[in-house]
């Protein structure tokens, strides 16, 4: 039995407005998951498991059309999911009634139900969101029922506001596997056995890092899953060691060339650590020109030797202002302070 | 610290000039446009270097003034001194394109680096602007108010920054701008987010306009739709009454068609009467048949007489009946209303047209019927399309809500900014906060060094320096206390020495340094004089004074404790 574990799809959602790429980002999530659909055609794996937050908020009726058609396209394929936090299960929402085509089961209700496969010897347990949010833990107390089926619980949350839950006793719980959702990034809690499957395309800056989805097996009594990567594009951290020899156009240099170098799809957060020449300045605001630059940040210290100042100062206001601010225990903001007074200070001081 | 020799490479009118420095107060004595400060130029060169200024200021600034007569590419020189027991050669390339320097440790060989501060630290930690503040005294062609400003200027500098070579105001200036840029960009960045917070708002409203206008649909569907149930209501009331009545007629017969009608319309009374009536009626019949001839006379004649008032009572209540109904249908319908008037004229007409009508009058309510239904069932698929439009609407327009909501939440983008200001903010505050520490820590120890020299300098004539709450510059005498401006020019010339000769002393933690005089004390009378140069001989190792006046060296002379030096 092969089956696919996806979560947080977030359709609908248009991340990085504002960002030239952001006017394709909202299309992207759905082109990824439709090439998701079609790759469970293509390999005819038995099971989709969706762990909630397939859509980013309330589904339009049109939107649970176009998902619910591309459903229709699996020929062997068996797809059930649950609702998220996101796209909660409302009173006047539109999935209320919906008519899923016969190989969807939409595991909608607030308790825990399951549905059982018996020519894939599978049962898939799991519940829906009614609320925006669910404080109280309701996997705790879950346990699959003992028939010999291959039981997998889809679970969505694992934070305070959604569904609070202990890793030892959900995995105690003795379900075969445990499909989680919610957390944006793809984890493995419990190998072969419990993992977020992370959102399938990222979803702001905050998810760095791959996204995809994982593809398992099970046989023999054993589950393998193994990470497939499918986002359309990544965030990713660049960061740029500076020294006293760097300048604006050098720091410039070495984000166009990372950006060639390692896809210009890419969404980089750039992030300038280390020393820098007190006379330059990082013109962080015009990065944004040399590729998909969310953001960059100067974390740049001024290449004072804050110590040999001071003494060369003694007691004057340079040599009191380093004693004042500088220290080991200094905050990044004092550190800045010290950088900025310090440099302001000899500047004038014509040195 | 003290200068041995210089080599002037090439300096301004000098080439391949050397000349020799000894302890004490070494003498330079020469006449106008013998080249007095050029040297004086150059030993400030050799010390701290000399950039060269752009623009409009580089017509007079000190590169071009010192740039070599001949050979102006070789601009260059070397200096030895001793400190610390050791003996350093310092050597300058001045020139813009080739600027170069070095310090060299001639007692142990090592280099050492001037960039990295070597040269400071042999100066005791005095910049250029704090020797020019305090050791190197130039020209001055200060008239007495002018000084008195730049005392006063002085000594709040000095509040300042503890050290005249730091610009505390200027610095805070310069994190003061920084931070209006800061705050600039920030708003820029604010007003993008907000000009995307009202792009949204503006679909918002779109949506919620578009929803507002569905739900005005859907009412008014809602309310056709009402109507033409009613409407279809009540035809089918028509339709069913008509038919009913047909019935009757049809198993009554037509003769009875008209009481058959009176009896649907007037309900239990007629009925029971007419009824009672016909059976009246019979039975006289049969009793005028059967009963012998002259009792017809007396009892069928007023029982016939009796059943033709009664059915003609029981039809003109039925006629009322179907009047006050007509009248009520045509207030409601229009279209119908023509092919129903006049029913009540042709009412008394004979059976068969009436019959007719009937048939032609249910016929019209069947169609009418029909037409409602199809609306009825029109409406009904409008009004499911309205409301599912209508609910899509309004879950859009709460996605949207819930996007301005989270857009509002994560703020607007700025806290690397926020933080970049409120570092700014530290920056200033600290350095105020310093400065005044550093002012008032010593402060004390400036005053008493102040005070102490002038009356070193004065024989006892003027004991105190020091600032009053206004921050005016006092001098004590044994008798009373002057402000600055009421002493004479000498004696504000000798606050001025003995505040930079302190301020010095402090700066360089009581270190020697050379002090370096030109012509400092043109102003000074002949006893001031003796006086300051006596003072320089017991209290520095090493001074170097240029002078265009035979009195200095006539002084010393008289000190018996110098040579004369000339070039």
């Amino acid at each position: 039995m092969r089956f696919f574990h996806v979560a947080d799809v977030h359709l609908g959602a248009a991340p990085d407005q504002g960002f030239p790429w952001g006017t394709r980002r909202k299309e992207e999530i759905w082109d990824s998951f439709r090439r998701l659909i079609a790759r469970a055609e293509k390999e005819q794996v038995d099971l989709l498991l969706i762990a909630g937050d397939l859509f980013h908020r309330q589904p339009l009726l049109g939107e649970l059309k176009e998902v619910n058609y591309l459903f229709s396209t699996l020929t062997r394929t068996k797809v059930v999911f649950i609702v998220g936090n996101h796209d909660y299960w409302r009173k006047d929402s539109f999935y209320g009634g919906f008519p899923w085509c016969e190989n969807v089961t939409c595991l909608d209700s607030a308790r825990c139900r399951r549905v059982v496969f018996p020519e894939l010897g599978t049962a898939v347990y799991g519940l829906s969101y009614h609320s925006r949010e669910i404080q109280e833990p309701l996997y705790d107390s879950i346990k699959p029922k003992q028939d010999g089926l291959f039981s997998v619980l889809l679970a969505h949350g694992g934070d305070g506001q959604h569904i609070p839950f202990d890793k030892r006793k959900l995995l105690a719980s003795g379900f075969d596997y445990i499909a989680l959702g919610h957390i944006h990034k793809p984890q493995i809690l419990e190998r072969n056995r419990m993992a977020y499957a992370g959102a399938l395309e990222p979803l702001d800056k905050n998810d760095c890092g791959p996204h995809g989805f994982f593809a398992g097996e099970y046989q023999d009594g054993r589950v393998r899953i193994t990470f497939v990567p499918w986002a359309a594009r990544d965030y990713r951290w660049l960061e740029i060691r500076t020294d006293e020899n760097s300048t604006d156009f050098s720091v410039q240099r070495q984000i166009t060339e990372y950006v060639q170098e390692n896809g210009t799809k890419h969404i980089y957060r750039v992030r300038l650590e280390g020393f820098r020449d007190p006379a330059i300045t990082f013109q962080t605001e015009k990065y944004s020109a040399l590729g998909n630059i969310i953001e960059a940040v100067d974390h740049t210290e001024p290449a004072y030797n804050f110590a040999q100042l001071k003494e060369e100062h003694g007691e004057d206001v340079i040599g009191c202002l380093i004693g004042k601010l500088g220290g080991p225990d200094m905050d990044d903001i004092q550190k800045k302070a010290l950088s900025y007074g310090v440099w302001a200070l000899l500047e004038v001081s014509g040195r | 610290m003290k200068i041995l020799e210089i080599y002037m490479k090439n300096f301004g009118k000098f080439s391949d000039r050397r000349i020799f420095f000894h302890d004490g107060i070494n003498l330079l004595y020469g006449k106008n446009e013998a080249g007095k400060s050029t040297i004086y130029a150059f030993l400030r060169a050799m010390l701290f270097g000399i950039e060269k200024a752009r623009g409009r200021a580089a017509k007079s600034d000190m590169y071009n003034q010192c740039q070599p007569w001949e050979n102006p590419g070789y601009f260059a020189g070397s200096m030895r001194f001793e400190s610390g027991g050791k003996i350093f050669r310092l050597e300058r390339n001045f020139h813009s394109k080739e600027k170069r320097v070095s310090l060299i440790c001639e007692t142990d060989g090592e280099e050492l680096s001037v960039e990295n501060g070597d040269l400071t630290v042999l100066l005791e930690g005095l910049s250029a602007d704090s020797y020019d503040n305090t050791f190197f005294i130039s020209q001055k062609g200060a008239s007495g108010s002018r000084l008195a400003g730049e005392l006063h200027a002085y000594m709040s500098n000095l509040e300042h920054a503890g050290d005249a070579g730091i610009d505390v105001k200027g610095a805070l200036k310069l994190l003061d701008a920084r931070r209006r840029q800061a705050e600039a960009e920030k708003k820029k960045v604010q007003e993008a987010a907000r000009e995307r917070m009202k792009e949204q708002q503006a679909r918002l409203d779109y949506v919620a306009q578009e929803e507002e206008r569905l739900r005005d649909q859907e009412a008014e569907c809602e309310e056709r739709l009402r109507k033409v149930e009613e409407e279809r209501a009540e035809a089918g009331r028509k339709i069913r009454a008509q038919e009913s009545r047909e019935k009757a007629c049809q198993t009554q017969g037509a003769r009875a068609r008209e009481t058959c009608l009176q009896r649907e319309e007037d309900g239990s009374f007629p009925k029971k009467g007419v009824a009672a009536v016909l059976v009246l009626g019979i039975l006289a019949l049969l009793g005028s048949l059967l009963l012998p001839g002259d009792w017809v006379k007396y009892v069928a004649v007023p029982v016939y007489a009796c059943v033709v008032v009664g059915i003609l009572y029981g039809v003109r209540r039925g006629r009322g009946q179907d009047f006050s109904d007509e009248e009520a249908f045509q207030g409601e319908t229009e279209n119908l209303g023509d092919s129903v008037k006049g029913e009540a004229g042709r009412a008394e007409a004979p059976g068969r047209a009436e019959d007719r009508e009937a048939e032609r009058i249910a016929e019209e309510w069947r169609s009418r019927l029909e037409r409602l239904s199809y609306q009825a069932e029109k409406l009904r698929g409008r009004l499911e399309h309205i409301r599912v439009e209508r609910r899509e609407k309004q879950a859009l327009r709460e996605n949207l809500m819930e996007n301005l909501r989270e857009i509002s939440e994560e703020g607007d983008g700025t806290g690397e900014l926020d933080r970049e200001i409120a570092a700014l903010r530290l920056a200033a505050s600290s350095i105020e906060e310093a400065s005044r520490e550093v002012y008032s820590q010593w402060e004390g120890r400036l005053n008493q060094r102040v005070s102490q020299i002038l009356e070193e300098l004065t024989a006892g004539r003027y004991t105190k320096v020091f600032l009053n709450e206004d921050l005016q510059i006092c001098i004590q005498t044994p008798e009373r206390i002057l402000a600055i401006w009421q002493v004479s020019r000498g004696t504000m010339e000798q606050v001025y020495f003995a505040l930079r000769m302190a301020a010095g002393e402090i700066f360089t933690g009581g270190e020697q340094v050379p002090v370096i005089l030109d012509e400092a004390f043109a102003m000074y009378d002949e006893e001031r004089l003796e006086q300051t140069l006596r003072w320089l001989q017991e209290n520095k190792e090493q001074v170097i004074l240029f002078t265009c006046q035979e009195r200095e060296g006539r002084i010393l002379e008289k000190m018996q404790s110098v040579d004369g030096g000339s070039w």
